[in-house]
């Protein structure tokens, strides 16, 4: 499954990283370190449930029967011990403790989905190296692992943050389409720029969904330095539009660590660089407890902007209700952009630092004439 | 002139002793065998139930792509097959209701909802009731009119949570406002009354309540500060609580009858049991038991038992021939059974075996530890009758008097 991600703009949160030892929570993994679905993934509502934000990350079993689950640090104690499905679906919730016992951490991790609970294995007790699991038997052939602070637990943080817990991850993400509301929060008048002979139609399109129209503009293969490839359009009007990025990792197990580097100058097209300071950013490093950690629903009510799951979603938040993990977000005001032609770059780059960017133009347009030398001011 | 029987009978009952001897009477692994021992003993051991539904996965998903495959098997009284059913999917499974309902939740993605489905079905294989529809995950407690329901995947807990009771069509006819995971529900005998320990919404606070299931009313809660164990009366009019090495008796309006800190490890919580008729409460942490008189509080006894691995599984009182008795097991599979007055009068183990106990080196490697008893059974009590449950195995021991 791949998870897809639509970043509207913003930023971090500290991670709580000790000089503690790790180890992956399957000991030993002839397999390697797998995960089948990771931190933040968006899980819709059902019956009861609630959508919510998938608060960690999903490890398979092992067949080879002398693997065990072991808390992912040496020392714990185990806090308690559930019974969440019909039969003998378990959670075992620890605190991490230093390798000598000597102190408890300001962490602690969860374990679902476990069939059973080693019989030596005892709320509020401490143990050192203890399994607390055969993992042979897992429900839904997989582990379910949290990696959580503070010491009450109640926030849930990107397992990746630990560096022991990291995976190999050589895929860059994909960026699909850069979309554009210009009625809903937006205000403003768009149209796609053909000029001095160039047709970017191709890449020019709209979607429809609750009763909003937004330009849907194709994010094309990377050729950084050609611009002949890249989507062009027109901001005019009130000139208020509100971007939004569809992006996935193709590495299904990736963790999410995106940035956006958006440049608002006048373009330049001799060559010049436009890396900056990301504009936007979005860290998964932690969602916290206190936080309503759902998509917002308005912008999906009704396809082709709709919610979904399996290949793609996406994650939209009204302004002023982000959540933790988007950080840093810088207002892009395009109406009070400078007339001519701007380019946004879109630089995403993974946990593991596999990158990939994408280049849109625009045009912000006061005037009944289009300005097209100033397309080439500087 | 009442009061003083009870008192003579109690004397009695509390200090008659006697030796009690253990007897296999089954082991097998054939339902047929074991239904049929069942049919044959009824009269004598009305608890005994037997074994209605089987479970088996024939298949293993080998991707994403692919789907599990069980085989779901109804056998009627006589152990002889009544159905058989075969169904692929990603499964949640679980048999509840001594053996007679199946819960199914099956659907076609691994993680998703896609065409999922979540019903009850009967020991006929006919879907009994479905709980997609009343939009509950899953069933915590089957009782005899009713049954409650356990939402842990809510999306973590909210100002919402709630626990709702149902009759068995399906009607909401309770609700339970600010608890969310069912650690642990206990009725009485009758089902009058429902003793939980809950997650709050904070998930932090741990929160026994007492129910009043005909009146569909809370009638006390307190909270506790971490994971706990509980028990009620046969008859609800005491419930007690196991935490941190103490243990709380209350009565029905929730008024602390008696408090006690028999044991000095505080950090784990001791199970507790009362006795059938209110007298006598017990409670074990590791290898120490003790024996309380319930009406006053006052600790009779306490005892270690001398055992290689002495972390408590379960602790039952059983009565045969006007003699109580406390059955007491460990994760050594050693079995203990006491008199009243502290004295193991039996010791047996089950015949399990060991294997190798694994522990993980601060370096990451995971090493052989130790040989420990291999004591993934469950059990049950009836009528002095102890059924052990591992696998396909099934023992049944008889406790009966010498």
């Amino acid at each position: 499954m791949r998870s897809i991600i639509l970043i509207l703009l913003s930023i971090i949160i500290a991670s709580n990283l000790t000089a503690q030892t790790y180890s992956w929570p399957i000991l030993p993994y002839p397999s390697g370190k797998r995960v089948t679905s990771g931190y933040c993934a968006y899980r819709p509502a059902y019956n009861s449930i609630v959508e919510h934000f998938h608060e960690g990350i999903d490890i398979p079993e092992e067949t080879d029967p002398l693997c065990h689950v072991y808390p992912t640090t040496l020392a714990y104690k185990v806090i308690k011990i559930y019974t969440l499905g019909p039969d003998n679906n378990l959670m075992v919730k620890v605190i991490h403790y230093s390798d000598d016992t000597s102190s408890a951490l300001s962490e602690g991790s969860k374990y679902i989905h476990l069939k059973e609970v080693l019989e030596n294995i005892y709320e509020d007790s401490i143990y050192i190296g203890d399994p607390i699991s055969a993992a042979t038997d897992l429900y839904l052939d997989h582990l379910h692992f949290e990696y959580r602070t503070p010491s009450d637990l109640a926030n849930s943080n990107n397992p990746f943050a630990i560096t022991e817990l990291q995976i190999e991850d050589n895929t860059a993400p994909t960026l699909c389409s850069l979309y554009v509301d210009y009625s809903r929060q937006g205000d403003a008048e768009v149209a796609c720029w053909e000029y001095l002979g160039s047709n970017f139609a191709q890449y020019y399109g709209t979607v429809t969904g609750g009763g909003y129209t937004f330009l849907k503009l194709g994010l094309p293969m990377e050729t950084p330095w050609n611009d002949w490839d890249d989507p062009h359009f027109i901001i005019s009007g009130n000139r208020k539009v509100r971007f939004i990025i569809k992006m996935y990792d193709a590495s299904i197990s990736a963790p999410y660590n995106y940035y956006l580097v958006v440049d608002t100058a006048i373009v330049d097209l001799s060559g010049g660089s436009y890396e900056s300071d990301a504009h936007y950013q979005v860290k998964f490093d932690g969602l916290l407890s206190s936080e309503y950690h759902r998509e917002e629903t308005v912008y999906h009510q009704e396809e082709p902007i709709v919610s979904g799951w399996n290949s793609q979603y996406y994650r939209l938040y009204p302004y002023g209700t982000m959540p933790s993990c988007i950080i840093k977000r810088l207002a892009l005001a395009t109406e009070n952009l400078e007339e001519g032609q701007h380019r946004i770059r879109v630089m995403v780059k993974d946990y593991n630092g596999n990158t990939k960017t994408a280049d849109v133009h625009f045009y912000i347009r006061e005037h009944d004439w289009v300005d097209y030398c100033r397309g080439f001011k500087n | 002139m009442k009061r003083l029987i009870l008192a003579i009978s109690a004397f009695f009952f509390c200090f008659s002793r006697a030796e009690v001897k253990v007897e296999k009477v089954l082991e097998t692994t054939s339902i047929k065998e074991y239904n049929q021992w069942v049919k044959k003993n009824r009269a004598r051991y009305p608890g005994l139930r037997p074994i209605y539904i089987t479970v088996d996965q024939i298949h293993k998903s080998v991707s994403e792509n692919d789907m599990d495959e069980y085989k779901i098997t109804y056998y009627n009284d006589d152990g002889r097959l009544n159905k058989q059913e075969t169904i692929r999917g990603w499964f949640e499974m679980g048999i509840f209701n001594n053996g007679e309902l199946l819960f199914i939740a099956r659907r076609e993605h691994k993680y998703y909802p896609i065409n999922e489905v979540r019903y009850i079905k009967n020991k006929d294989g006919d879907i009994l009731l479905n709980l997609s529809r009343i939009r509950s995950y899953t069933i915590k407690y089957w009782g005899q009119s009713f049954w409650i329901e356990n939402n842990p995947y809510k999306g973590g807990p909210t100002n919402n949570s709630r626990i709702r009771i149902f009759d068995h069509k399906g009607n909401v006819i309770g609700e339970i406002k600010n608890a969310w995971l069912i650690d642990n529900v206990l009725p009485d005998t009758n089902e009058d009354y429902l003793f939980f320990a809950v997650e709050e919404k904070d998930e932090i606070t741990e929160a026994v309540l007492f129910y009043d299931i005909n009146n569909n009313k809370e009638l006390w809660r307190k909270k506790f500060s971490s994971a706990i164990n509980i028990a009620i009366s046969s008859d609800g009019a005491y419930t007690a609580i196991g935490d941190s090495g103490k243990i709380y008796v209350f009565d029905k309006q929730g008024e602390t009858v008696y408090t006690s800190q028999p044991f000095t490890s505080t950090g784990r919580n001791p199970s507790i049991i009362f006795s059938d008729d209110n007298q006598y409460l017990a409670t074990v942490l590791g290898p120490k038991i003790c024996f309380y008189n319930n009406k006053t509080g006052e600790l009779l006894w306490q005892t270690k038992i001398d055992d290689p691995d002495p972390g408590e599984k379960f602790i039952y009182f059983f009565e045969t021939n006007n003699a109580l008795y406390i059955v007491v097991a460990y994760i050594s599979n050693y079995i203990y059974i006491l008199d009243t007055e502290g004295k193991v009068v039996k010791k047996f183990q089950l015949p399990f075996g060991y294997a190798w106990h694994y522990k993980k080196t601060a370096s990451g490697d995971v090493i052989r530890d130790r040989k420990i008893a291999v004591s993934n059974w469950s059990s049950k009590f009836y009528d002095g009758l102890l059924i052990i449950k591992r696998d396909r195995t099934i023992i049944i021991y008889n406790i009966v008097p010498e």
